[in-house]
């Protein structure tokens, strides 16, 4: 157990952090700058990973909810008004997988409609394709073939031929027009390799790509509990 | 793959059981002693609305009349009251559809709802902002705790505190899926899991 107290704050700071599966070091510390404000550091321990995600639990064993996902450039994050007097559990988990190439694309000016019937080009669905050859963490793993079509001035159909035979799913990214980078779109599951996204006022104009994921072995985990009143 | 679900009219199947009590468990939030709780429930299927698991879809895009995919749980009339639950958007073209009630004793006391732009609103207190658009992306889990007390409705998205207001007193229940708001219009599919419901 390693205890830190936040430098700016004397109140309830308990701050936990248990070693991994391993005996490894802690490697992921988190602690309160006020009652119900946490802030995360960490190390890096794959730069060869394409990202990872910061997770939070009220139980140690999960399940665990994604807050973000991250560069590997980032090695803080602060989770901010925390529910009060309530156990917080964290860890992050660097994902693998080599993104396609990006495709822009414009649509026409149109506001956004409820649709008129169901829809179903926004269904996630496998074409056929050739067989799968690669681990996510070969770079030949990447997708192909990739394709961003518009439906209506505010929805895409995306495909894209699946290389990789032990995804655990696909991130849609997307880069609206004057963004500093690409920003999670969706989450799809394995095997999908055709999708279709509604975009939003400000996507009119953006780049898109698609990235087969898996999710290497977490940091040790970190507990703290909040103060706070309800 | 892809196919149309036909309507299917205010089907309601008892899938329920009563409540009883669990092992005292870990995950709640805020200060207990809180008791796990598993109160029974009836699925709900109204309009173009479908269930299958915890997968609750409007097919339609219907922006009239009664489109309902949910859980009812059981009524409660005493205790403070927790309910924990993940869900994940797997598509939508539609806008403002109620995920979540706190419902009681008339009407939707709490009403947890998405809009085109992802965002987490509460349709009872002037449409206020609960998360940010983007919030509710699909394929991405959002988890939500509730704490009923008394009047008072504490809301919990991805463990920080979002809203806190007063309602109304009485008898209340949960429920949970996707469901049109007065405003609001499909399709939707969302998937809910580790739903979890406490007492103290």
């Amino acid at each position: 157990m390693i205890r830190h107290l936040a430098a700016a704050v004397s109140l309830v700071v308990l701050a936990g952090c248990s070693a991994g599966p391993t005996g490894d070091a802690p490697n992921l510390t988190a602690t309160l700058s006020t009652p119900v404000d946490a802030e995360l550091s960490w190390r890096v321990a794959d730069k060869a990973a394409a990202g990872q995600v910061v997770e939070y639990s009220n139980a140690e064993n999960g399940p665990y909810t994604i807050l973000e996902f991250l560069p590997l450039s980032r090695t803080t994050y602060k989770h901010e008004d925390l529910i009060p007097q309530t156990k917080f559990f964290y860890r992050v988990r660097p994902y693998y997988g080599t993104a396609s190439p990006s495709v822009e694309l414009t649509l026409p000016p149109g506001e956004f409609e409820e649709s008129k019937e169901f829809q179903e080009w926004l269904l996630p669905s496998t074409r056929p394709g050739p067989p799968a050859h690669a681990s996510v963490r070969d770079a030949r793993g990447a997708p192909t073939d990739f394709t961003v079509t518009m439906v209506n001035p505010n929805g895409v159909k995306l495909t894209w031929t699946d290389h990789t035979t032990d995804e655990e799913g696909f991130l849609v990214e997307i880069k609206p027009d004057g963004a500093p980078g690409f920003s999670l779109a969706a989450m799809v599951d394995p095997n999908v390799n055709t999708y279709g996204l509604v975009t939003q006022p400000t996507e009119k104009k953006a780049t898109y790509r698609v990235r087969p994921y898996r999710f290497g072995e977490p940091t040790t985990i970190a507990a703290l509990t909040t103060g706070g009143n309800l | 793959m892809a196919r149309k679900i036909p309507l299917v009219a205010a089907v309601l199947a008892s899938a329920g059981s009563l409540a009883l009590s669990a092992p005292a468990a870990t995950a709640q939030v805020e200060t207990g002693p809180w008791t796990s709780v598993s109160p029974g429930y009836s699925v709900q299927q109204q309009g173009c609305g479908t269930v299958s698991g915890l997968t609750m879809s409007l097919s339609c895009s219907s922006a009239s009349g009664v489109q309902r995919a949910e859980r009812r749980y059981d009524t409660y009339c005493d205790g403070v009251r927790q309910f924990q639950g993940t869900f994940r958007i797997n598509s939508m073209s539609g806008n403002r559809i109620s995920l979540k009630q706190t419902f009681g004793p008339s009407d939707a006391d709490f009403m947890l709802a998405v809009d085109s732009s992802r965002r987490l609103y509460s349709v009872r207190n002037g449409g206020a902002t609960i998360a940010p658009a983007g919030t509710a992306a699909n394929g991405v889990s959002v988890t939500v705790n509730t704490v009923h007390s008394g009047s008072e409705h504490r809301i919990y998205i991805n463990g920080s505190s979002r809203l806190k207001y007063a309602g109304l007193s009485g008898c209340h229940y949960d429920k949970f899926g996707a469901y049109r708001t007065d405003s609001g219009a499909g399709p939707i599919s969302v998937t809910w899991s580790n739903i979890r419901f406490w007492r103290r």
